[in-house]
């Protein structure tokens, strides 16, 4: 009987593909040449050409913290963005556990882009945000897989989300700025602190010291970062977009502005205060508080899920 | 096997698939399996990807600058040749660059109340906008920083200690001035950023997963106590 018979064109088709390919992967893969090959099929894989964005970046961070004026480690070590490794940490736990079977490469694709990860290694400034292009079209050959769209999510947040120029208007700063001075008088006034406020310059009775805040120091410019953290740490646990989600993102919003009014009262105390919350340790202590906000409230948010389910 | 596939329909039924016939057959050829780069989704995926790269020959790939800012206060000294009391000139420049040399791409602020409007580099006076932080001498090159304020035309340069705002393209005229104030404005506390941030979200990390930690920290020691007893035993067998 005919093995094909009653069978479509298609499926005889896509047999004699599948045993061509067969034969022609037993003739290519034995010896040195093979194994070489079956690297470079590695080498130019989706996870790997992540990977390789990563790299990327890392290096970007490593570059831009190497940047100093004074004492190369201290210095150095005080400007290493530890909360994009840790996204970009969580993001290739992700790459592990996603199936990019249905994202293929073509020989040309993987040529073209394996060039282009030596060109960013070899030529390009370290300085630069060079891992937006594998990011932004690995986002786009992603986005025809639904199942695969947290990581694009993830892999358009980690790219974009350190660009320097400001993504919102003016006016929406000294909106911003206009909202943290009045917060933060009103909570030195309920903390029993007199203190007089004349637009965005704060200062205590009777008191020599005064801060202005300028637009780096207003909520809105560490929104973006803080935001997008929660999102790339909730896309890559697949935690379920629900109310408890949105929630938890409007908590971490308002404990990263309510952290901010509390800097700006801490500065408006004295010059010294000033500088230890302005530049000194606490600053960095901070840092760290605007880190630990999404990363603590995603934690929460996994396990209110987690609850809810095995309540279900 | 061949790659050769026939398609006859009066072909005998136990013949071997993959042998070519040439009565009664369409000898038809296994279709080579296109690149994904050749379909219509591939083509507009190469177009991306040599449009990328042709950016990125051309240079204009996305090396996006760092911006810094620095606030300035410059206070009227004496006049010069054909100098004058110009006004205070504060204000602040917006700069890329760093970390000692930035190139200022934008300026604001005020010359005796008239707001200031940055020239380009080369507009006025020999003008390179390069400024140099912290001072090494000072804050400006002798071409300086050009700008315009009610419609004149103005250069502040740094030469022989003296800071000088002339509106002539000319050395000792104008008026110098002195620096009032000259600073760095620093951004807010990164995300993230520093040591600290390390500590606590490796401290988080243990917190959340701390049963995982554990769990993981068992095992690895447990395997480094054998490791170390078939250590012990391999070096007592020598001895």
């Amino acid at each position: 009987m005919n093995a094909f018979q009653g069978a479509t064109t298609r499926e005889i088709l896509a047999s004699a593909e599948s045993a061509t390919k067969g034969q022609d992967q037993s003739r290519t893969i034995s010896g040195s040449g093979g194994l070489a090959l079956r690297w470079a099929s590695i080498g130019s894989s989706v996870p790997a050409l992540i990977l390789y964005a990563f790299l990327m970046d890392a290096r970007r961070i490593a570059a831009w913290a190497a940047q100093t004026n004074g004492p190369i480690l201290a210095e150095s070590l005080g400007k290493i963005d530890f909360l994009t490794l840790t996204e970009w940490i969580f993001i290739l736990a992700l790459v592990a556990k996603s199936d990019f079977s249905a994202i293929r490469l073509g020989r040309f694709q993987r040529v073209v882009t394996t060039i282009f990860v030596l060109y960013a290694a070899l030529f390009v400034d370290p300085l630069s945000h060079v891992h937006i292009i594998p990011c932004l079209w690995l986002a786009a050959r992603m986005a025809i897989a639904p199942r695969l769209w947290p990581l694009c999510a993830c892999l358009l947040l980690v790219s974009l989300q350190r660009l320097p120029n400001n993504i919102f208007p003016g006016g929406l700063h000294a909106a911003s700025i206009f909202i943290d001075a009045w917060a933060a008088h009103s909570l030195l006034l309920i903390a029993g602190y007199a203190n007089e406020l004349q637009g965005a310059l704060l200062h205590f009775v009777g008191s020599p010291h005064a801060i202005e805040i300028h637009d780096g120091c207003d909520t809105l410019t560490e929104l973006p970062l803080v935001v997008s953290a929660f999102l790339i740490f909730a896309l890559s646990r697949n935690i379920r977009l629900d109310r408890r989600f949105v929630f938890h993102l409007i908590a971490a919003t308002l404990l990263l502005f309510v952290a901010n009014w509390l800097r700006l009262c801490a500065m408006a105390r004295s010059y010294d205060d000033y500088l230890f919350w302005h530049d000194g340790t606490g600053a960095s202590i901070v840092a760290m508080t605007y880190a630990l906000i999404p990363f603590l409230m995603n934690d929460k948010l996994a396990k209110s899920q987690t609850v809810a389910r095995r309540a279900a | 096997m061949n790659k050769w596939l026939c398609n006859d329909k009066k072909r005998p039924v136990n013949e071997p698939l993959g042998q070519s016939f040439y009565h009664d057959a369409t000898l038809i050829e296994a279709p080579v399996e296109l690149s994904s780069a050749m379909t219509p989704k591939g083509l507009s995926h190469f177009k991306l990807v040599a449009l990328i790269a042709l950016l990125y020959g051309a240079d204009v790939g996305p090396v996006f600058a760092q911006v810094t800012t620095f606030d300035f206060t410059f206070n009227f000294s004496k006049s010069l040749t054909a100098g004058a009391n110009y006004g205070v000139l504060t204000g602040s420049f917006t700069t890329t660059g760093g970390p000692t040399a930035y190139v200022i791409t934008a300026m604001s602020g005020t010359l005796g109340g008239y707001s200031t409007t940055l020239l380009s580099v080369g507009a006025f006076a020999g003008n390179d906008n390069a400024l140099t932080f912290p001072a090494n001498p000072g804050y400006f090159t002798e071409g300086g920083v050009s700008f315009v304020a009610n419609n004149i035309d103005y250069n502040l340069y740094y030469y022989q200690g003296n800071y000088t705002i002339t509106p002539t393209d000319a050395l000792n005229n104008g008026a110098q001035y002195t620096v009032k104030s000259f600073t760095k404005r620093v951004p807010g506390p990164v995300p993230g950023a520093g040591l600290w941030s390390f500590g606590g979200l490796c401290l988080g990390g243990l917190a959340t997963r701390f049963r995982l930690c554990v769990a993981t920290s068992a095992i690895a020691f447990r395997k480094l106590s054998a490791w170390l007893k078939r250590l012990g035993g391999a070096s007592a067998a020598c001895a």
